[in-house]
């Protein structure tokens, strides 16, 4: 399932991180690039949110609501959710295994 | 300029279908914060990146078809500027020094002989894929009576014929005058002409491979004689890189020429004819192996 954020090269990591924020609900633009910055630490810049955005799009891991005046919203598929899981426990994985190699060295 | 007239001209780098979906949204967020180097530097590099992998990041051009439809336009726009760099080379060994110089070294005139081969291969594949495309869908214009339909059939063609006729005419301008401001002028708008007709032969040709209901079949094909071509451009680039360098080794005198730029063999037209060749080659390449991987991917 992993793969399916692999594909996307150098959008891998913002893709993991906009659809962490998606998991807490559908978000244009900006309040996902805020939301971003709040729990992440780390500015997209806009092309590359729109570059990883239509990329999740065409996989069908996000999904556009109706335009609200020029901002449009984005929710999490649930085929998006299944990646968002598996990607996560992976990471969760890694991070569990480095910090207690840490604690034990 | 301030930032959001930046922002909104970077965008109108992207393509128009791209723009069509997002960009409202994309100057709505850039509206919103300070445009940076490293934002205008993002903005570029995403505009290459949406010519390139359009298909994957635009959700209305997932099916196989539309995606080989964006690579073959790919394709054809990089041919087109691979012709204009070929053009300046051609043009600018036409002195009679540079036939007597390909006599003497016998690597010459191989290597200049075989760039020619694979222009002409490249620009042979490119028709063999074309004439069933362009002959499919002329049908259905015919059938459909597309007003539309004809206007983008008509601009490559009458942009063909405007560019042949008004070189013909500067050519026999040219031909009765002295290199003074007026030819270099003549001969600065004929390129200008040739320019701008060249965005509008690529645009009107990709817009109408959009709207074409010709078979998928047929755009299979201009896949694999679309490969050939920029196959062929490939050795085309690398021939004609390594003809400019044994010329400047074997003879150098070459470029001392005084039949001005438009005219003359210099480094730095060459130079601008590598750049050109080497960037259309780039995209092509890429353009085909997306457009061959698409065979093998879900429709």
């Amino acid at each position: 399932m992993s793969t399916d954020l692999d594909s996307l090269g150098r959008f891998a990591d913002p893709s993991l991180l906009i659809l962490s924020s998606l998991a807490g609900g559908p978000k244009h633009g900006y309040a996902m690039s805020k939301d971003i910055e709040a729990f992440a630490g780390v500015t997209l810049q806009p092309a590359t949110l729109y570059g990883a955005l239509g990329r999740l799009e065409t996989r069908g891991l996000i999904a556009a609501l109706p335009a609200e005046d020029r901002r449009r919203p984005y929710q999490l598929t649930a085929r998006g959710a299944q990646v968002l899981t598996a990607q996560l426990r992976t990471v969760q994985a890694v991070a569990t295994t480095g910090l207690s190699r840490l604690t034990t060295t | 300029m301030s930032g959001p007239k930046v922002a909104t001209v970077l965008v109108r780098l992207y393509p128009r279908r791209w723009r069509d979906r997002y960009a409202d949204e994309l100057l709505e967020l850039l509206s919103a914060t300070p445009l940076s180097t490293v934002g205008v530097l993002a903005l570029l590099r995403g505009a290459v990146d949406a010519h390139f992998n359009l298909p994957d990041l635009l959700p209305g051009l997932a099916s196989r078809t539309l995606r080989l439809r964006w690579y073959m336009t790919l394709l054809f726009g990089a041919w087109v500027a691979f012709c204009f760099a070929a053009a300046g080379v051609a043009k600018s060994v036409e002195a009679p020094a540079f036939a007597s110089a390909a006599a003497r070294h016998p690597l010459l005139a191989v290597e200049w002989d075989a760039s020619r081969w694979a222009f002409t291969v490249a620009a042979s594949a490119i028709i063999l894929g074309a004439l069933p495309l362009a002959a499919g869908t002329v049908i259905q214009i015919f059938r459909d009576r597309d007003r539309k339909g004809f206007r983008l059939f008509a601009t490559p063609v009458l942009s063909a014929g405007a560019v042949l006729g008004s070189g013909a005419l500067l050519g026999r301008y040219a031909s009765g005058h002295s290199l003074d401001f007026g030819t270099v002028a003549a001969a600065g708008a004929w390129l200008a002409l040739v320019l701008v007709v060249a965005v509008l032969t690529v645009r009107s040709t990709g817009e109408l491979l959009h709207r074409s209901g010709v078979p998928g079949r047929l755009f299979r094909w201009a896949s694999c004689t679309g490969a050939a071509a920029a196959g062929a451009m490939t050795v085309g680039l690398a021939v004609g890189a390594a003809y400019g360098l044994s010329v400047m080794v074997l003879s150098p005198a070459l470029f001392s020429s005084a039949n001005g730029v438009l005219a003359t063999a210099l480094p730095v037209t060459w130079g601008a004819a590598l750049v050109i060749a080497l960037a259309a080659v780039g995209v092509a390449d890429r353009a085909a192996v997306r457009a061959l991987q698409n065979f093998t991917t879900p429709a």
